[in-house]
């Protein structure tokens, strides 16, 4: 094979990515629901013919390694001999699919005209609405997979390039929302379609012998990046533990456990002390288990390039069958709440090697919430969530950012109130940063929110939040932030505060979702006064908390350096 | 057309019931799951190409009339220009398969060679152990369709005799139990192709023209029949109430309501005025509500004869769309055992009329059970259910059968006490005739039973049941029979009587079926003192009833007659 001049594979992969860029922006435009369009809960990537990852589109970071796992599945299940030009397949076979059944990916192989084996494939992964599992929306208690909803396990939905249509009339009369989920398959098959057409042109413009030397040379050069970077890391090996609120079922907390080692060029996480699989939706396929890992490794390797499966030959990944980061069937997966918390967990971990490489706890969770129903206007079923932004944790040089969407769903959207308004029967009251919710520390964690929901429908609300009984981590002598919790009803006899939980409510009935501070850095009373009362004025700190907490007495709007000293010290003794 | 001479039509006619038999032969032998090969639950029908019903092969009744409406809605879903030869289609859409999702209807247009219409369609529908619903076994409680499992809403899993490997797959990864699922796909497969090949055969033998011909005939003379028995009915209009337990969502009772009647032309039930649709899943499908109304006409009028569709001609049946008897998208039906309680509530109106010829209540229910759980032995999941015997009810002349299947599934069998201790984690201490169960009268109804279950391995126990709360109905003065009632955890702290129940038990637990008995017809003071004695002998009447109810004396084993003239006077 003739060796390929720099500028010619540059020019490859920029194309991949531009083909994986058009696909997102089909998907975008054609997408039926709001999820999709709005939030941007897809995961676009191609894979070259051995099924590495060459390019993907942003969106959904767990979605994008999860469709490398579901590929390799998909296909082995499918067999590469029985698949044709034209073919789309579905797959949402949790253990597989390494995400809960809603995350519908649809995969498809490209061939070049007249070729007999694909030469690339794509692969879209997008939430549909329904899928006729046991509850609307989110299932919150599922005890195993067949509650969960219609498993495709690798289903061909398009043959030869026509739709089947025994596969589509199915779908239409297994789900409660017929139409949004064949729109967005529609959408998912037209951003293939797309795909397909831009793969062909490259691969025409090129031709086999340089698109495949490109190939090689783009997974080599991810490759030799992410071991340049590994070999800057501290070498070690470190563990961390947390709990996770509950399993849906039960009430007890269920222990989770890592220990990621860092040796010369291999980066493991090995989540073997991890609890067994449990009865409720919490346990994650391994492919999602992957998925936490490969965005930590990332973060700390390669964060500025586009990802390509040369990125992750220094990472593995253990957990074994049976635990509760690598399910297997019957096992209940829907709630995959602890993919976030467990994300956080490597990193809680690593941050005892290298506390100046990372920052606190971002809020230790994704505090999301939805409504389902019939529409007060249109009468029709709804279901639309949103995942509410938290305080992103402190580093060693800065504060936390406040109200950024958490850092496993760091590339999507919050359903903006618009939406929210619109489409479900939910009326907002309030939405601002929630005072001292951030850690306090030399440097604070973010804030999170506050948000005041009014009912003007019936219907039911799920909040859906796994880490509220413990708080996030802080580091350095930081100070935990304020936890993610949902009240019910606040203000009334009926007030409840919950972590995931499903209830009816009816028009006038109100709810409040607190959302968690990032984890603070180093010891508050080493906080700069100045900062202090800045963070007073813009009302991220109570005077209270300035005073109690970081040693800092404002009179007025000015700092009284005089009992501040005598308060930091008498703080210091 | 020519005029066919009848013994062709009969041949004709037979050869298409004994196509109907073998299609059912083949299924018994080549079924996976016991509540088909052991309990018959399933109904096999074949049609012809209008979709009449021209044979069928003896199975559960409201399977039947449940075909007969499933086979329309199916092929005009799927169009019957789009069927070819050799295709198989699976409908369990509730709302056009006229039952729950696991009782999956397969249906197949049959072709003559070279013909581009089928001239005849098979049916055969059977219950299938489990599609991923939200509770594997039974479903108790479930408030849409959607929880119900997958479905099929005319799904060709066949083209051109070839299996749909899509559809098979996704059949293997919905289901809880795939071997047992597809292992009873194959077996209605094997079934419908056995049926294909009989009904070429004689359609080839006899042709077109006389084949069509004899099937006319045949309808001719059913409706015939039909009609000619519904002149020497009384004619009237009857209505009649009772109440549903519960919905398995909330415990609150349920109204139903049924008016009959019959005049010279017509034989209408009409169900308004029952419940609308209950959130719980025991609203029942339209094409149910005509089976089972189909059940009973036929038992007043052409009890003896093989159905056809000219039977039923003179039947119109009425339940307004969004009420308990015709559900609609997305109503959960899963229990039906609402038809149980329908059946009998449409005896109850015609008794008002036609006491002679309707014996009473028996039992108002089928009083079943399952166990679900992981086989102590084979560590395989399972799921079994036994629907236990009741009392039937007594008539005028005579008293109600003891322990019999309810007169809803008079064609199917019981579970063996040896499959349910081989497949099940249950051992069988007890089963024996429940005494003073049957509802005494003149003649006195059917005894239920009593079955003691001692479970030796843990798993769920369910019981289905809906109509516990309230006793069944006797005749003409007679006294009412026990009800129905599963006792869970007897003589122990947590025991507790239930109807409609899931519960987990641990190997050690125990249950008790109580099943409910007859209604009696005429006054208990009015048997005659030697049957009271029969029955106290033999165990059926205690003798405290035999004197506090019947106001019989006994002394030992004799009747003390001037006794029992006294307490009979008094």
């Amino acid at each position: 094979m003739k060796k390929l001049d720099g500028a010619t594979v540059e020019v490859i992969r920029s194309y991949l990515f531009s083909a994986a860029g058009e696909m997102r922006r089909t998907l975008i435009r054609t997408a039926f629901n709001p999820v999709i369009y709005e939030v941007l809960d897809f995961g676009i990537s191609i894979y070259s013919r051995k099924l590495d990852l060459v390019a993907e589109a942003p969106s959904l970071t767990f979605f994008l390694g999860a469709n490398d796992h579901a590929i390799r599945r998909g296909l082995e299940y499918v067999g590469e001999e029985n698949l044709e030009p034209g073919d789309i397949v579905l797959l949402n076979y949790p253990y597989w699919s390494a995400a809960h059944t809603l995350d519908v990916s649809l995969f498809a192989p490209v061939f070049a005209p007249g070729a007999e084996r694909p030469f690339v494939y794509t692969c879209i992964r997008a939430h549909w609405m329904d899928l006729g599992a046991k509850d609307a929306g989110y299932v919150l208690d599922s005890t195993d997979m067949h509650q969960e909803g219609l498993i495709f396990p690798g289903t061909k939905v398009y043959k030869r390039g026509k739709p089947d249509r025994e596969i589509i009339e199915l779908i239409r009369f297994n789900s409660r929302m017929p139409e949004a989920v064949l729109g967005d398959l529609n959408a998912q098959v037209a951003a293939t379609r797309t795909g397909q057409r831009r793969l062909v042109e490259i691969l025409a413009k090129f031709g086999q012998e340089d698109f495949e030397a490109a190939v090689e040379r783009i997974l080599e050069h991810g490759e030799q990046l992410a071991r340049k970077a590994l070999l800057e890391l501290p070498n070690g090996s470190w563990s961390a533990e947390d709990l996770l609120d509950d399993d849906g079922v039960s009430d007890d907390p269920i222990p989770m456990k890592v220990t990621v080692t860092i040796e010369g060029d291999r980066f493991v996480v090995d989540f073997s002390g991890s609890s067994p699989a449990v009865r409720g939706p919490v346990n994650v396929p391994l492919g999602l288990t992957e998925t936490m890992s490969k965005v930590v490794f990332k973060s700390l390797t390669t964060p500025h390039s586009p990802t390509n499966s040369g990125n992750f030959r220094p990472l593995d990944v253990i957990a074994p069958p049976g635990n509760l980061f690598h399910a297997v069937y019957p096992s209940a997966t829907f709630t995959l709440w602890t993919g976030i918390v467990g994300l956080e967990l490597i990193y809680k971990a690593l941050a005892q090697g290298m506390p100046e490489r990372l920052a606190a706890s971002s809020g230790g969770d994704v505090p999301g919430f939805m409504m389902v129903g019939i529409h007060p206007d249109t009468k029709r079923f709804f279901a639309v969530s949103n995942n509410e932004p938290v305080g992103w944790g402190a580093t060693k040089v800065h504060d936390g950012a406040n109200a950024t969407s958490h850092l496993s769903e760091s590339l999507v959207r919050n359903t903006p109130i618009e939406v929210l308004e619109l489409k479900t029967g939910m009326f907002f009251d309030r939405l601002e940063l929630r005072t001292d919710s951030g850690g306090a520390g030399r440097f604070r964690g973010g804030l999170g929110v506050r948000r005041d929901i009014r009912f003007v429908s019936d219907g039911e609300r799920l909040s859906v939040m796994k880490k509220t009984k413990t708080s996030a981590w802080a580091l350095a002598g930081g100070h935990e932030p304020l936890r993610n919790g949902m009240i019910l009803f606040p203000e009334t006899g009926a007030e409840k505060r919950v972590g995931t939980y499903r209830a009816a409510v009816k028009a006038g009935q109100t709810a409040r979702n607190l959302t968690a501070g990032g984890g603070g850095y180093g010891d508050p009373t080493e906080r700069g006064p100045a900062r202090v009362l800045e963070d007073v004025l813009d009302g991220y700190v109570s005077r209270e908390t300035a005073e109690k907490i970081y040693g800092v007495v404002i009179k007025g709007d000015r700092v009284d350096e005089d009992e501040t000293r005598a308060l930091r010290e008498r703080k210091k003794a | 057309l020519k005029s066919l001479d009848g013994a062709t039509v009969e041949v004709i006619r037979n050869y298409l019931f004994s196509a109907a038999g073998e299609m059912r032969r083949t299924l018994i032998r080549t079924a996976f799951n016991p509540v088909v090969y052991e309990i018959l639950d399933f109904g096999i029908s074949v049609y012809n190409r209008d979709l009449d019903l021209i044979a069928e092969a003896p199975s559960l009744l409201s399977f039947l009339g449940a075909n007969d409406y499933a086979i329309r809605k199916g092929v005009e879903y799927v169009g019957e220009k789009n069927l070819e030869p050799g295709d198989i289609v699976l409908l369990n859409y509730p709302y056009w398969s006229s039952a729950h999702t696991l009782d999956v209807t397969l249906f197949a247009p049959i072709f003559a060679p070279k013909e581009d219409r089928p001239f005849a369609y098979t049916c055969i529908r059977a219950h299938w152990m489990d599609l991923g619903a939200k509770d594997p076994g039974y479903v108790l409680d479930s408030t849409d369709m959607h929880q119900e499992g997958l479905i099929f809403p005319g799904t060709k899993v066949y083209k051109r005799g070839k299996p749909d490997r899509e559809i098979i797959e996704l059949i293997r990864f919905n289901s809880r139990m795939p071997e047992a699922v597809l292992g009873d796909l194959d077996a209605q497969v094997a079934a419908t192709r056995t049926g294909e090949r009989r009904l070429i055969e004689v359609f080839t033998k006899f042709g077109r023209e006389t084949f069509d011909e004899a099937v006319t005939r045949m309808l001719e003379q059913g409706e015939r029949l039909a009609r000619k028995a519904m002149r020497e009915l009384p004619k009237g209009s009857w209505s009649a109430e009772d109440l549903l337990d519960d919905d398995g969502v909330s415990s609150d009772t349920i109204p139903m309501r049924v008016t009959v009647t019959v005049d010279d032309e017509r034989f209408l039930v009409d169900f308004t005025g029952s419940s609308p649709v209950v959130p719980g899943p025991v609203n029942l499908p339209f094409g149910r509500t005509l089976g089972i109304s189909r059940v009973v006409f036929k038992s007043l009028t052409t009890p003896l004869s093989p159905a056809n569709a000219g039977n039923f001609r003179p039947l119109e049946v009425v339940a307004p769309p969004g009420t308990l008897f015709h559900a609609t998208y997305p109503s959960a039906t899963f229990t039906l055992w609402t038809s149980n309680a329908q059946l009998e509530l449409i005896f109850k109106a015609l008794a008002k009329g036609m006491p002679e010829r309707v014996r009473a209540s028996s039992g108002g229910d089928v009083p079943g059970f399952m166990m679900l759980g992981t086989h102590p032995v084979t560590r395989r999941f399972f799921a079994i259910s036994n629907n236990d015997p009741v009392g039937w009810g007594a008539t005028p002349t005579h008293d109600g059968a003891n322990a019999l299947n309810h007169p809803n599934q008079s064609m199917v069998r019981n579970t063996p006490v040896e499959v349910l201790e081989l497949k099940t984690g249950m051992f069988l201490e007890r089963l024996e005739l429940r005494s003073d169960s049957g509802g005494a009268g003149r003649y006195r109804g059917g005894l239920g039973v009593i079955r003691d279950i001692r479970f030796v391995s843990d798993g769920e126990f369910l019981s289905v049941m809906k109509k516990t709360k309230t006793r069944p109905w006797s005749l003409d003065g007679a006294g009412q029979p026990e009800t129905n009632t599963m006792v869970l955890f007897p003589e122990s702290e947590r025991e507790k009587r239930v109807g409609t129940y899931r519960t987990r038990v641990a190997a050690g637990d125990r249950a008790r079926n109580q099943t409910a008995g007859g209604g009696g017809y005429g006054s208990p003071a009015e048997r005659s003192p030697e049957r009271v004695l029969e029955d106290v002998l033999d165990g059926y009447v205690s003798p405290e009833a035999a004197r506090d109810v019947y106001k019989v004396a006994l002394t030992g084993s004799r009747v003390d007659l001037d006794a029992t003239r006294r307490l009979r006077a008094g």
